[in-house]
């Protein structure tokens, strides 16, 4: 005879079933009836916030990349970065709590067991998920208007933000009698070219009739 | 009417919504004569299900009943859950309702059923139980 299966035996119950516990076969059986479809709209769910991470991210970090402060000082480079970077770091963070209290998290198979010990009922196990579901979301908008914040802030500065420094705006490099010679220019007037070079207090004096080639150069090596 | 003598089945039994306990105590009779059998089945995938078949213990029509033991949750991950362990942890009940297909005297309609609901016990087998 195989009363109970392998791995148990019947046992005489000392009670019958309740309303109750009627209820909540009921109530269990409609759960396990909603796990597909419960899975099902969470994929979705996930699969379309996903999607809008990576936009996001691609849009604020890879597209947009230093187009915006390529031509700002370091120091406000590094503040920028840190504002959006951060940002953008609160804002996916923020987004995929709301996405969690949408779609949920942490799908699994859970026995009829799990539920009774850990919540008592369906009733107060689907109660708390609707405790979850609301904190996820409280904290997700949180941080998406804190997100909000940062990449305000972060538009604000890049557009304050003084230009980097161009000075010099470059060095000139000059030619002559076999030597070169790299600094800045002083000034090029009565046939004469005037560097100020490193290393030397008075610029260095070139007749322009012995350079035979100049060149603007970012530096001097 | 309760039958004086439960070997008989009485398949003009009226319709009546009853949870008595004389009926959980006439399924456990039933299991131990095997007209009732009841069993827990672990499917991966699938999870776990309660299957109970044979007489029920009112009408006596047959009965096949399957209950899901096991569903998809979003919020008991925090843990591993006894589904992911295999663990088996405790006495099983399973609330069986007569589903019998017969539209017995007095029945709603639509209903099936002679309407009675009872309970069986499911316990684990310890292993080195010489029963098993």
């Amino acid at each position: 005879m195989v009363n109970g299966g392998s791995n148990y035996r019947p046992k005489k119950p000392s009670s019958t079933p309740s309303q109750g516990s009627l209820a909540e076969r009921d109530a269990f059986i409609a759960l396990a009836r909603q796990s597909l479809p419960a899975v099902r709209a969470s994929a979705e769910a996930w699969r379309n916030g996903l999607s809008a991470f990576l936009t996001l991210v691609t849009a604020g970090v890879i597209i947009k990349g230093r187009d915006t402060t390529a031509g700002l000082p370091a120091s406000w480079r590094v503040v920028i970065t840190a504002l959006i970077g951060g940002g953008l770091a609160l804002a996916v963070a923020g987004l995929w709590r709301v996405l969690a209290a949408q779609a949920g998290t942490r799908y699994r198979l859970s026995t009829r067991q799990d539920i009774r010990r850990t919540y008592g009922t369906v009733e107060a196990y689907q109660v708390a998920v609707a405790e979850r579901a609301t904190d996820d979301l409280h904290t997700g908008r949180r941080l998406v208007f804190a997100a909000l914040g940062l990449l305000l802030l972060g538009v604000g500065v890049s557009w304050w933000a003084p230009p980097a420094s161009t000075s010099p705006p470059a060095y000139l490099k000059a030619t002559f009698n076999n030597t070169d010679a790299c600094g800045v220019l002083r000034s090029a007037d009565n046939g004469q070219l005037r560097l100020a070079v490193i290393g030397r207090h008075d610029p260095i004096v070139i007749p322009l009739a012995q350079i035979t080639n100049l060149a603007v150069v970012p530096g001097c090596a | 009417m309760v039958m004086s003598s439960h070997t008989e089945t009485a398949s003009d039994e009226r319709f009546e919504r009853t949870t008595g306990f004389e009926w959980t105590e006439r399924a456990f009779e039933l299991l131990g004569t095997g007209e009732l059998r009841a069993e827990i089945q672990e499917r991966r995938p699938g999870g776990r299900w309660a299957h109970v078949w044979g007489q029920c213990p009112r009408c006596g029509h047959r009965i096949d009943d399957w209950q899901p033991l096991s569903a998809v949750t979003g919020l008991l991950g925090g843990r591993r859950t006894s589904s992911d362990t295999g663990e088996i942890v405790d006495v099983e009940p399973v609330d069986v309702g007569c589903g019998c297909g017969t539209t017995h005297p007095g029945a709603p309609d639509g209903t099936t059923g002679c309407g009675v609901s009872f309970r069986i016990e499911l316990e684990p087998v310890p292993d080195d139980d010489p029963a098993d």
